[in-house]
């Protein structure tokens, strides 16, 4: 399941044009800026992990770059348009698990055909429950169309939520932390569909605390720390390191010590 | 019983039960699903301050019916308090409770100052904050009619959209939806059917009417479609009773249909606690049963 190389020429450029384009983003938020300047770059068929530590502004980014929050400075191109709401058809977004849900329950089905609307598409299409139900499948639980998400396990309401990205069939995927509090299973089924998608010319861009199972779908990371880019290439892990600066916890499970006892988990390179 | 159906004042009331019972928790459901179910009891305070505007403009007109202009005014301070709690709840301002305390209570206070000096009597004011369904027109029942066909028509037409937007907004946001808008409708909405519903329930009552429904509903259903479905044949099951019973009792319609609507949760609620303890015992019951060989085989 290693990355392929996505359509990258020999001098390193890309042939295809990029999907974001993201140039000097600030965002400001409560009158303090959280992003101060920040740069991404993800093309198609290519998966980019935005990595960092708690506060970073790993979401506040992805979050602009959907259009739920306002840059106060720099550009956000995606698709080659300004404004995310004229390209939003082409755009799957899955949000931290903690923003969904309302107080009326409703189930998994009605969520997931909730993301065939769109800017033009105010009411759903004739043939919703069966795309739904397709996606649904794609990820694993059409057993639990009906079932109330609120009763769902987190990994299964997970699945769900991108299943509602993947219904639209999106061009550009971007997923907040999707692997956060999911189990084993259910990151194994978002891996593998998600590996699908990139291999079938999708864009990704995926908040990660750490690579965990999505490690080999990732092309490069762009690691924050207080808002701040401080590393765009390898992820950590290719690099030989578990973490860069911005990281602020262990993983005392996911790396061999190094014979000297050291493990990679506290090494930081320059 | 024949004369009750052909008394024209019966048939308005029924009228107006059924449709506000059918509208009334449609608009309900949004406001639970984004867990402002309190919402409907504040513009309900702010809509009362209208109707007192426009009791007072009736008056100083000299209109024959000092409240003939009691329900735009109602409409209009109603729409403005929810489009300026819309607008408080969107952009997060941190003291928007405050704000929106300050909004319901100097709504309500206003409204009873003002109709006190416009020469309203305590009978007037009681009529609006807990309903008079009994005085109800057949001009009252045509408005009931246009306000809550549009409640229908935008409430279930926009449903998917609706939805979205209440389940999950910066999801919603990121479809392209256009969810300042829809957010609006749902804030005018509410303040369309509080109005519709003022003269059954009163706007001290009137969330209740929007909420119980909703509330009960959710208690066997698990799909938003159904539960909002659900909530509607509640809705016209409390009004027509509660309208039904006072045809014969001498009581006031809008808190019985609110104290029905209580009960009815109440029965609810533990009908459906005692089946799901009853599925837990047979389902642990069966388990044991199943189990009770192997032990009786290890033990041999």
């Amino acid at each position: 399941m290693a990355a392929p190389e996505p359509d990258v020429l020999l001098d390193g450029s890309h042939d295809a044009p990029p999907a974001v384009t993201a140039r000097g983003v600030r965002v400001r938020l409560g009158g303090h800026e959280v992003l101060h300047g920040v740069d991404l770059d993800a093309f198609p068929g290519e998966a980019v992990a935005i990595m960092g530590g708690n506060g970073s502004g790993k979401s506040t980014l992805v979050r602009a770059v959907v259009g739920a929050l306002p840059a106060s400075g720099g550009s956000i191109e995606i698709f080659g348009a300004r404004r995310a709401r004229s390209v939003a058809s082409r755009i799957g977004y899955v949000p931290q698990r903690a923003s969904a849900g309302g107080g009326v329950t409703a189930t998994a089905r009605e969520v997931v055909q909730s993301g065939l609307l769109g800017a033009s598409q105010l009411r759903l299409p004739r043939d919703s429950k069966e795309r739904a139900m397709r996606a649904l499948d794609e990820l694993g639980v059409a057993d639990l169309a009906r079932r109330d998400v609120a009763s769902l396990s987190g990994g299964q309401q997970q699945r769900v939520l991108i299943a509602r990205a993947l219904v639209r069939e999106p061009d550009l995927l971007i997923l907040d932390e999707p692997m956060a509090g999911v189990d084993v299973p259910s990151q194994e089924a978002l891996a593998t569909a998600l590996t699908a998608r990139r291999d079938a010319g999708a864009s990704i861009i995926v908040v990660l605390h750490e690579l965990g199972l999505l490690g080999p779908l990732v092309h490069h990371a762009v690691v924050l720390d207080q808002g701040c880019v401080t590393h765009i290439g390898e992820p950590p892990r290719a690099l030989g390191l578990h973490a860069l600066p911005g990281h602020d916890h262990e993983h005392p499970h996911a790396d061999a010590a190094e014979p000297d006892g050291s493990t990679f988990a506290w090494e930081v390179r320059p | 019983m024949m004369d009750l159906i052909t008394d024209p004042i019966v048939q308005r009331m029924m009228i107006v039960a059924v449709l506000v019972g059918l509208s009334a928790p449609v608009v309900g459901t949004y406001l639970v699903q984004r867990r402002m179910a309190l919402l409907g009891d504040g513009i309900g305070h702010v809509a009362l301050a209208g109707v007192a505007a426009g009791w007072l403009a009736g008056s100083w007109a000299g209109l024959a019916e000092q409240d003939a202009l009691a329900i735009p005014g109602a409409v209009i301070f109603a729409v403005a308090g929810a489009v300026v709690i819309e607008r408080l709840r969107s952009r997060g301002i941190a003291a928007a409770d405050v704000i929106m305390a300050i909004l319901f209570y100097g709504g309500i206070a206003t409204g009873v100052l003002l109709i006190s000096a416009a020469g309203g009597s305590n009978a007037n004011l009681m009529g609006y904050l807990f309903g008079s369904i009994s005085t109800v027109s057949w001009a009252d029942v045509w408005v009931t009619v246009g306000l809550s066909l549009a409640i229908l028509v935008i409430g279930i037409g926009l449903r998917s959209a609706l939805f979205a937007v209440t389940h999950d907004q910066e999801f919603a946001q990121s479809t392209g939806l256009p969810v300042a808008a829809l957010n609006l409708v749902v804030a005018v909405l509410a303040a369309v059917t509080i109005t519709a519903s003022m003269r059954v329930v009163g706007v001290l009552l009137v969330s209740g009417l929007m909420i119980l429904p909703v509330a009960i509903s959710q208690l066997v259903t698990r799909s938003f479609t159904r539960t909002m479905t659900a909530a509607m044949v509640i809705g016209v099951a409390m009004c027509v009773t509660g309208v039904g019973i006072t045809l014969f009792h001498d009581l006031q319609p809008g808190a019985l249909i609110v104290v029905l609507g209580v009960v009815l949760y109440t029965v609810v609620a533990s009908s459906a606690g005692l089946v799901r303890h009853r599925r837990r015992q047979r389902d642990h019951a069966a388990i044991s049963h199943e189990a009770r060989p192997h032990t009786e085989g290890a033990a041999a």
